[in-house]
């Protein structure tokens, strides 16, 4: 039964005492797992509409992902991953490895769940196997933070962004052997301050089309933005359209709906929202506004609901976080 | 820095103080031409100091010194040997009328006052300025037209940058980034003579006449400012609010106060009733330069430069005291306070009302200082003796040429504004003369300069002070040394076609001619035997120009580098 | 390298070379001076955060994603990101309570390193250079050692009231000042007739006139021809290898390694500026890379000054022109706070394993012992045998080296 993304109703919205950064449903679409700035992992049983909070990390957790039809990855900003069994009446840890040895910005699993990927504030980008948490490869020479990995539906490819100065890079990875097969400047989502020689800026997200084709990078456009997602023709390396928000911040997240409409997350201070975009037109086809900015958005693996993750706070100093869940209509 | 020189008791003191005390007992006679009261009066300290002051300059020190303080650059050779050669007794006075008048006078009290009162600041942004040479030029025009100060004060304080007669002056406080705290001291500091910096924070400890509240009274004329960029016309102005009241705390006491604008020793100045809604001719906003109904700062424009305001006009005469003399009659210059008293009081008074009574018109104040023999003594001491107290004018102080005397110097000695001049002349013949619509003489002249004014900001930039400070005291630093020796910029300086003196040099074979033209080109005198000797020595075998060269780059470079060059003694 | 230079065996090159003049004379009867003290002042430009750093407080809303870590002073944790410095934590002096109120770069860069709000006064490197002066110097007394980049807030004036003389001299990404040497199309014949050319007029010149002015400008060929000399010493090719490794092959590493060598040399004040503390954006990244780089630096430099005996006469300096926000920003930032933060000392006249005054929980509050601005720089100069009641006189002018109304903290001085 296919949703109309112009018309959603807010279903549910839970409040949580950190600023949260990242969130995704588990494979049975139970659970909402959800990370922030602070040590406590959020799971949210959306039916029973109660969150409780999982042990584990140490540091704050910036990336969550589902990975395969049992586990939900969470990283964190010391560099350990904690795999989540979501089988049962609520995550248990399955197992727990220290991945990095810095903070880990990225993560992402392969379309069948088998393999995981994690990126650090170096440019590390390791390759594990979901069942055991074992390294199978790894691909350095980056030198810059990787804030985004996805992997192509083909599962031999994965695709990096990071934030080189000036030129904020997408690089497409043959990850069994390291090479690089394409690499994408992306100076659109640079905002490189001359005065400081800092980078503010670069590629905060990235998101592959079902059918490989399409790779979408988030950010904001130059230093006072506004908060834009860019396609990419990932066969050809070209730009084929800006999509803006009427925000100036950023995006930091987007994902595809299995329908093909594209969703967008983002935010400035004290605001934010979330869009959804027919790729092929400049105008977005429907947007909400949030009190916070939308840190991260995922699609419940049934198509009709989303999830949305915020901080939340006086002016620019969010103390707290939220978990809001949509429900699309026909 | 300069140790305080010992007075030192000389034989024949006591005769000579004799002779001068009778013709002092009077006060100085406020008939008399200035000049002469003012050396009655130093004449009156020095014998109470017993001091015998040095013998008059001779013509070669009178000519070099004279050229310096009124035009900003050592004479050429020309100009030196006219002026030693002349025999008429009233040359020297001539001499100075001419210089007044000249165009290059004006250029130069232009230069003198941009690093008084803008004490080459630049703004924390860069570009939001008027540009220096607008600024110059405005300068420029007001001493070409011997404007009197109270004007010209007026006139810096008043502009907000929108009227084209005076907008160059809103740059004083542009180039402070219209910061009130930094305005108020500069304001006291160049205006008044008074540094009320320790005031900010608490009663200055050490200077007991500083009240705090004199800070916070000026401060309160400027705190309202506000700095308005227009990027549409790539202009910066000033803009102003009609609110604002001015407390203040002091760190040691902990006890506050209130304070309407005030200058140091005058009445509070309350702000004017005024209606409500009506506060504004125009309301500031983001696009809208604030324009008050009731301006302080314009008050302060108004009421400032005025001979009833303490310290006004005692400051800028002993600012050109100062210019001409080597150091204040209060000194530092902005720091008059009980504790430091001037040196001359009766003089810096008798000044003060000569100045109120003309006008304040600048120009014939530093005609009757010139004239004076306290101007005109030699920097060589009396026999026997070493040191001379600074503060009793015995003596010509040597003072390091400003950065900008310096490098004009530098051109001048090097024959470079001679060689750009007459290549000028040149071209000029050529073009046809338009003497209907002819612009004033300084502004001609300023235009002829230009290329060489270029010319000295990169050496400028070597010998200038820190931004934000006086010039102040000869202080000599390492790295002038290395400039002037190793710069790339040096061995140019000394023989490229555009500098003239070593082509001029080469062409003189014989030996004495040859060493009077180099003294006259970098010293402004004539050699005497040894240095001629030494010139002979060095110069005697060599006949091909390709061996006079190196030899010829020796002398001219390093007379340069002498002590001579470097002081205006 | 030997294991330690007196004065006079550091300045026997220069002195040899300038052996006929007065300077090199005075130089020669150099002798029994004792060490002169120094100072080495590390500039953290932008602002450091105290809660990635000295000031940890793990666990609490405002304390970030990093955890904190033992050091070598039982009971006493810092940011795990410094853990080299944790290691020598006993011989550091710690500083958790500075309260400067100033939480914007310009004012902050003048005033903690003044030590007054007011302006027009010297900064640390600029004082000290003055008051620890000899009258025999020729090299400078203060050199600002910094990267390449926009004018920025960074490039407040130096000398204030002081004058250039007393102006950092600034090196830039290490290169030596400008003009140090001759031009070749100068040769040495011309050379050393101008030089007999010029000494020949001031000796004319100087007769029946004051002597001051003509010797003081005398002396700086003097000193040109002395740093000409010794030009070496801004050489850093001249250091081992594995000095340069050590030291970190990253600017703040390098320029460490050139202060280190200045210092040796026997220049007295060294800033170094270390950059891009200003991390409104993605604290906790910048502080990573920031951190690691001050942390194996810093702990190599006093273990080298240490080894070459240097550390006991110099005093090493910490500090930047504010602290951070506790609050983190929705950018992942920290902005500028002035409320409550942390500065550290070691060596000369510190008083080793101190860690002085405390914040609240959260870290918003200074709990105990607040500091001053003002404390800090009468700390420095009597932790250096200065008497910080002294005052200048400059011009007529007479001023109190620092803040009459600060005083210098007793417990960080050895």
């Amino acid at each position: 039964m296919p949703i109309d993304p112009t018309k959603s109703r807010q279903l549910a919205e839970h409040k949580h005492d950190a600023p949260l950064m990242c969130c995704v449903f588990d494979a049975s679409g139970r659970f909402v797992i959800a990370g922030g700035r602070d040590r406590k992992v959020v799971c949210l049983d959306v039916a029973a509409g109660k969150t409780t909070t999982l042990d584990g990390h140490e540091s704050w957790t910036g990336s969550v992902v589902r990975a395969g039809a049992e586990l939900v990855l969470t990283a964190d900003y010391a560099g350990r991953v904690i795999a989540w069994d979501c089988t049962g009446e609520s995550p248990k840890p399955r197992w727990n490895i220290a991945a990095h040895a810095n903070t880990i910005y990225a993560m992402a699993a392969s379309a069948d769940g088998k393999l995981f990927a994690t990126g650090d504030r170096d440019g590390t980008i390791r390759i594990w196997q979901t069942n055991d948490g074992q390294r199978t490869h790894e691909i350095t020479g980056l030198e810059h933070p990787v804030y985004g990995l996805a992997f192509h539906p083909d599962g031999k490819q994965l695709v990096s962004a990071d934030r080189q100065p000036k030129k904020p890079r997408l690089k497409l990875w043959e990850f069994a052997t390291g090479n690089a097969q394409r690499s994408i400047d992306v100076p659109q989502l640079s905002a490189y301050r001359r005065v400081e020689d800092i980078e503010w800026g670069g590629i905060r997200a990235i998101t592959l089309s079902a059918d490989g084709n399409t790779l979408v990078a988030c950010g904001s456009n130059e230093y006072s933005g506004p908060a834009c997602a860019l396609l990419f023709d990932v066969a050809t390396g070209e730009l084929k359209r800006k999509l803006a928000s009427t925000l100036k911040g950023s995006y930091y997240s987007a994902q595809f709906h299995p329908q093909g409409f594209l969703l967008t997350s983002g935010g400035d201070v004290g605001k934010g929202e979330f869009r959804a975009w027919d790729t092929s037109k400049d105008e977005s086809l429907a947007t909400v506004a949030t009190p916070g900015p939308c840190t991260a958005i995922d699609i419940h693996p049934d198509g009709t609901r989303c999830v949305v993750a915020q901080m939340n706070g006086k002016g620019s100093y969010p103390d707290a976080g939220t978990l809001t869940l949509f429900e699309w209509s026909e | 820095m300069k140790s305080r020189r010992q007075t030192n008791a000389v034989v024949g003191l006591l005769l000579m103080a004799a002779m001068v005390s009778a013709r002092f007992a009077e006060a100085a006679d406020e008939a008399m031409p200035l000049h002469q009261q003012i050396d009655e009066l130093i004449g009156k300290r020095l014998v109470e100091l017993k001091v015998v002051p040095a013998t008059v300059s001779s013509d070669a020190e009178f000519v070099r010194r004279v050229y310096l303080d009124l035009t900003g650059v050592i004479p050429t050779a020309k100009q030196a040997r006219a002026f030693l050669d002349d025999s008429a007794p009233d040359k020297r006075q001539r001499l100075i009328d001419e210089l007044l008048a000249s165009p290059d006078h004006a250029i130069h009290m232009a230069r003198v006052f941009d690093v008084m009162l803008i004490e080459r600041r630049i703004p924390t942004i860069t570009s939001y300025d008027v540009p220096a040479q607008k600024w110059r030029e405005y300068l420029t025009g007001a001493f070409a037209e011997n404007q009197p100060w109270d004007r010209m004060v007026r006139d810096v304080l008043s502009s907000d940058g929108t009227d084209e007669r005076n907008a160059a002056g809103v740059k004083f406080y542009l180039v402070r980034d219209v910061a009130p705290h930094q305005l108020t001291r500069d304001v006291g500091r160049l205006f008044l003579g008074v540094d009320l910096q320790c005031a900010q924070c608490h009663d200055d400890p050490r200077i007991e006449s500083y009240r705090q509240a004199d800070y916070f009274g000026i401060y309160a004329f400027l705190q309202r400012m506000t700095a308005y960029r227009d990027n549409d016309k790539n202009v910066s102005l000033v803009g102003e609010t009609a609110v604002g009241k001015t407390s203040f705390v002091s760190v040691f006491t902990a006890k506050g106060g209130e304070t309407n604008p005030r200058l140091p020793g005058g009445e509070m100045v309350a702000d004017p009733e005024v209606e409500k809604d009506k506060e504004y001719v125009v309301k500031p906003g983001p696009k809208e330069r604030g324009v008050p109904t009731y301006s302080r700062r314009l008050k302060l424009a108004e009421l400032l430069p005025r001979a009833t305001t303490q310290g006004f006009s005692r400051n800028i005469v002993n600012r050109l005291w100062a210019m001409l003399m080597g150091r204040g009659l209060v000194h530092p210059l902005d720091l008059h306070h009980a504790g430091n008293p001037p040196s001359h009081p009766e003089l810096l008074d008798r000044l003060e009302r000569w100045l109120v009574e003309h006008q304040y018109d600048l120009r014939a104040l530093l005609r009757e200082m010139l004239l004076s023999q306290t101007y005109q003594r030699s920097s060589v001491l009396p026999e026997g003796v070493k040191e001379l107290p600074d503060e009793a004018f015995a003596a010509a102080p040597l003072r390091g040429l400003s950065p900008e005397q310096l490098s004009w110097s530098l051109l001048q000695a090097t024959g470079r504004i001679e060689q750009h001049f007459s290549q000028f002349a040149a071209k000029q013949k050529s073009d046809a003369a338009k003497p209907d619509d002819a612009p004033p003489a300084w502004t001609a002249r300023a235009t002829q300069l230009e290329p060489l004014e270029r010319q000295t900001r990169p050496l400028i930039t070597v010998f200038a002070g820190l931004p934000g400070q006086p010039d102040g005291d000869f202080q000599p630093v390492v790295d002038q040394a290395l400039h002037l020796l190793n710069s790339p910029a040096m061995l140019p300086l000394l023989r490229d076609e555009l500098s003239n003196l070593l082509k001029r040099l080469t062409a003189i074979s014989e030996i004495e001619p040859l060493a009077e033209e180099l003294y006259l080109s970098v010293l402004s005198r004539r050699p005497n035997a040894d240095e001629t000797a030494q010139v002979r020595e060095l110069m005697e075998s060599k006949k091909s120009p390709e061996e006079r060269r190196e030899p010829l780059t020796a002398l001219i470079w390093g007379l340069l580098l002498s002590s001579e060059f470097r002081l205006n003694h | 390298m030997p294991q330690q230079f007196s004065r006079r065996e550091l300045l026997a090159g220069a002195a040899g070379a300038i052996a006929a003049t007065s300077l090199g004379a005075s130089l020669r009867a150099d002798t029994a001076m004792p060490s002169r003290k120094q100072l080495m002042l590390l500039f953290m430009s932008g602002g450091k955060s105290q809660f990635e750093t000295w000031d940890p407080k793990p666990g609490a809303k405002t304390g970030g994603p990093f955890r904190a870590i033992s050091t070598s002073i039982p009971g006493v944790q810092i940011g795990e990101l410094l853990p080299h410095c944790a290691k020598i934590m006993h011989r550091l002096t710690v500083v958790r309570s500075v309260n400067s109120g100033i939480a914007d770069h310009f004012q902050g860069h003048y005033a903690l390193q003044s030590g007054r709000i007011a302006t027009g006064y010297p900064v640390l490197g600029s004082a000290v250079a003055k008051l620890l002066e000899r009258p025999d110097d020729v090299l400078p007394g203060y050199v600002s050692i910094r990267r390449d980049g926009p004018k920025a807030y960074t490039d407040v004036g130096d000398a204030g009231f002081l004058g250039a003389k007393y102006e950092g001299v600034r090196i830039v990404n290490n290169q030596p000042p400008a003009n140090l040497i001759q031009p070749s199309a100068v040769s040495p014949a011309l050379a050393e007739a101008v030089d007999r050319i010029r000494q020949s007029s001031d000796e004319r010149f100087r007769l029946g006139r004051e002597d001051g002015p003509i010797h003081g400008y005398g002396t700086t060929f003097h000193q040109a021809r002395a740093l000409m000399q010794r030009r070496e010493i801004f050489d850093l090719s001249k250091e081992a290898p594995k000095d340069h490794e050590r030291y970190g092959k990253h600017e703040f590493g390098q320029h460490c390694l050139l202060a280190r060598r200045l210092l040796q040399s026997g220049v007295s004040c060294v800033k170094v500026t270390h950059f891009d503390w200003d991390a409104h954006q993605d604290n906790f990244y910048w502080h990573q890379i920031r951190c690691a780089e001050f942390d194996r630096t810093l702990v190599t430099l006093l273990d080298d000054l240490s080894e070459h005996g240097m550390l006991e006469h110099t005093l090493v300096v910490i500090v930047g022109e504010m602290g951070r926000t506790p609050q983190i920003n929705n950018l992942g930032g920290r902005d500028h706070w002035g409320r409550c933060w942390s500065m550290a000392l070691a060596g000369c006249g510190a008083k080793p394993g101190v860690v002085y005054g405390s914040t609240n929980d959260t870290g918003t509050e200074v709990k105990d012992n607040p500091v001053k601005l003002g404390d800090l720089f009468h700390t420095y100069l009597r932790a250096l045998g200065i008497d910080s009641r002294m005052k200048y006189e400059i011009n007529g002018q007479t001023n109190p080296v620092a803040d009459p109304a600060a005083k210098p903290i007793d417990a960080l001085l050895a």
